[in-house]
């Protein structure tokens, strides 16, 4: 039999619901494989690098054992004593530490929140609750989700690749990534503001949905970029991200920007195919569109085996009786980089204004002369790097006489980013399409620092197929459909229109089914071999 | 394409006014970094654009039909304000305790 840590989460929930196994039972599982493959978990302390860092995953900041015991003990008492239990019952996860858990601590991974524990939890994490799954850490991430490789945490040793240790998990998301990849836990919940569920899930071989904004409750999560932000599963297998989704998703009184849209059944739904679905492909998702040196438009072509991968997959969807629209253009992809670099850090440096040193998180332990002193002493020891770089970015090019010229010329360019969407995707329109397939990432999983020391565009290019999802509202999710020829997963991506998650989970799932014999799913990541 | 640069002074008054405490090292880095960033910016100013286009604040529509209504205006009390409170580094009879805030006489 599967050992139980590799087991779905559906399938989990099926054996405690049968009283064949206990969730406490499960939970230990899960807890001894966290000991097994994690390692020490990232602290504040200065970081010296040991050898043993090497050869661990790191994913985890903080394991809640007691309060995971109780929830595990308390399913197992309703379930033996016949009372209702929620779709997860005693089905541990883990999530990305900027989702707000009332007493736990949370971090987002930032010194400016030393310390702090939440008054209250995230929707999402209540809703969770309410499904009676079981709450056993919280995992790394990115400073504040800025970053596309877990490197700018402030929580050190950084998370690794449980495929290559010395690879990047991608990131912002790449703790609950590396987390699942290396079956500590069978779900964990990230956030996506410009790819960081979906690049994590392509460099750690799993998948990754993030959902049409709106779908998901944003409320008790920190923001980056609060109209982008979007909150997601990040799974091993299609069936678990819709179990998970059919759980989290929906309106929320404390979020005026989710929707009174009905919540599908995705995991029913997964069972009705894809015959007839109009799945297209753009060029311009198969290349890297930049602007050279002179200021002309110049394209770089995606990793090779990643190309190869998308074509591959249009041809089993082919076969499974999807129809192929090939050349639909979405020709505004290309301005997704600098329309991001505007609009997310205008965004991120609002948000990063909360943080004092006065009201929670970390304050100087140096004599202050009034609060003023106190703010620049707390916000200059508490913020990392690339927290400080966005805030004044952002402060930069939100000043009033920039107003014009940046931010509301990034906001039009958002408006052509999802006219595209709105074209191809129109009912009456030329391709009529139902979903887009592309890759993820244009490469594989980066070796740690290529991020800022490398200068191959596919590295610097790396969100270019996901930001624009962000930007348009629609939904994405990654899938994995292979190795490549050096042993590193790859994902594509299926993207939809607007509360179409059932149509992508479908699509994902029949490529999933469709390949469930394929020699590369018998390959494990390193960590787990 | 005209390109602005972020200047030393320029630069200074920023973390000034963003709050910010900055060693002199990173002062140099992030305003390098900066300068590197906005030539990405920049790009967005050989972006073709229609003059009709409008802006827009998020992607997805928000059709009547769908938008949450707005909350009445009712005060609801929290339930956890002792938790807000633990969470202040210093706090005194139900207060947030702050140093000094110095005060200027305006004109």
């Amino acid at each position: 039999m599967t050992e139980l840590i590799e087991l779905s989460a559906v399938e989990q929930a099926a054996l405690i619901r049968e009283k064949k196994i206990s969730s406490v039972e499960l939970l230990e599982a899960t807890l001894a494989q966290v000991e097994k493959v994690d390692g020490r978990s990232g602290s504040l302390e200065p970081y010296v690098e040991q050898p043993e860092d090497l050869e661990k995953v790191h994913a985890f900041l903080l394991i809640v054992r007691d309060h995971a015991m109780a929830k595990a003990k308390e399913v197992d008492r309703k379930i033996a004593a016949g009372e209702p239990v929620g779709a997860l019952a005693g089905v541990p996860y883990s999530a990305k530490d900027v989702y707000c858990t009332k007493g736990i601590r949370t971090t987002a991974a930032s010194r400016i929140l030393e310390g702090w524990k939440p008054p209250y939890s995230s929707t999402v994490i209540e809703k969770m609750d309410q499904a009676d799954a079981v709450l056993f850490g919280k995992v790394n991430l990115d400073e504040f989700t800025f970053g596309g490789t877990t490197e700018t945490t402030a929580f050190k040793p950084t998370v690794r690749n449980p495929w290559a240790l010395d690879r990047v998990p991608g990131g912002s998301s790449g703790g609950s990534a590396a987390a699942v990849s290396a079956c500590e836990g069978a779900i964990s919940l990230g956030t996506d503001t410009g790819g960081s569920i979906r690049e994590p899930a392509a460099f750690t071989g799993i998948v990754g949905l993030k959902p049409t904004y709106g779908r998901v409750s944003r409320y008790g999560v920190i923001p980056f970029a609060s109209s982008m932000d979007t909150m997601g599963p990040l799974t091993r297998t299609v069936s678990d991200s819709a179990f998970v989704l059919k759980e989290i998703a929906g309106f929320d009184p404390r979020d005026n920007t989710t929707v009174r849209v009905p919540v599908d059944d995705y995991l029913a739904d997964l069972q009705k195919g894809i015959k007839g679905l109009r799945i297209g492909i753009s060029p311009d998702y198969l290349k890297i569109t930049y602007l050279d040196d002179q200021g002309n438009y110049a394209s770089a072509p995606v990793d090779p085996e990643i190309e190869a991968s998308v074509w591959k997959a249009a041809d089993l969807f082919r076969d499974l009786g999807a129809e192929i629209i090939e050349d639909v253009p979405m020709s505004n992809t290309k301005y997704s980089v600098p329309a991001y670099f505007v609009i997310s850090r205008i965004e991120a440096y609002s948000n990063l204004q909360r943080f004092d040193g006065l009201k929670y998180g970390h304050t100087t332990q140096q004599s202050v002369k009034d609060m003023y002193d106190l703010y620049y002493k707390s916000r200059g020891e508490g913020f990392g790097y690339q927290a400080k770089l966005r805030l004044l970015t952002g402060m930069f090019a939100s000043q009033e006489k920039f107003y014009e010229k940046y931010y509301r010329r990034a906001q039009r360019a958002r408006a052509l980013m999802r006219r595209d969407f709105d074209e191809a995707f129109n009912p009456q329109g030329k391709y009529r399409i139902d979903a887009i397939l592309t890759p993820s990432t244009p490469s594989p999983a980066f070796r740690f620092g290529d991020a800022v020391a490398s200068d191959s565009l596919l590295i610097q290019f790396a969100d270019q197929f996901t930001t624009p999802m962000n930007f348009a509202g629609t939904p994405g999710i990654s899938f994995p459909c292979g190795l490549s020829s050096s042993g590193l997963p790859i994902g594509l991506q299926i993207t939809g229109y607007d509360y179409c998650e059932s149509k992508i989970l479908r699509a994902a799932f029949a490529y999933e089914q469709a390949t469930l014999d394929a020699d590369w799913r018998k390959i494990k990541p390193v960590v787990l071999r | 394409m005209e390109s602005e640069t972020i200047s030393v002074e320029m630069f200074n008054e920023f973390v000034q006014v963003a709050e910010l405490e900055l060693t002199p090292e990173e002062s140099k880095s992030i305003r390098e970094k900066m300068n590197e960033q906005l030539r990405v910016i920049h790009e967005l100013e050989s972006i073709p654009l229609d003059e009709q286009l409008a802006p827009v604040i998020h992607g997805n529509p928000y059709p009547r039909d769908i938008q949450a209504p707005l909350r009445e205006d009712i005060w609801k009390p929290f339930e956890n304000t002792q938790g807000i409170i633990d969470q202040a580094p210093r706090s005194q009879d139900g207060y947030i305790v702050s140093p000094d805030v110095p005060h200027q006489k305006l004109g």
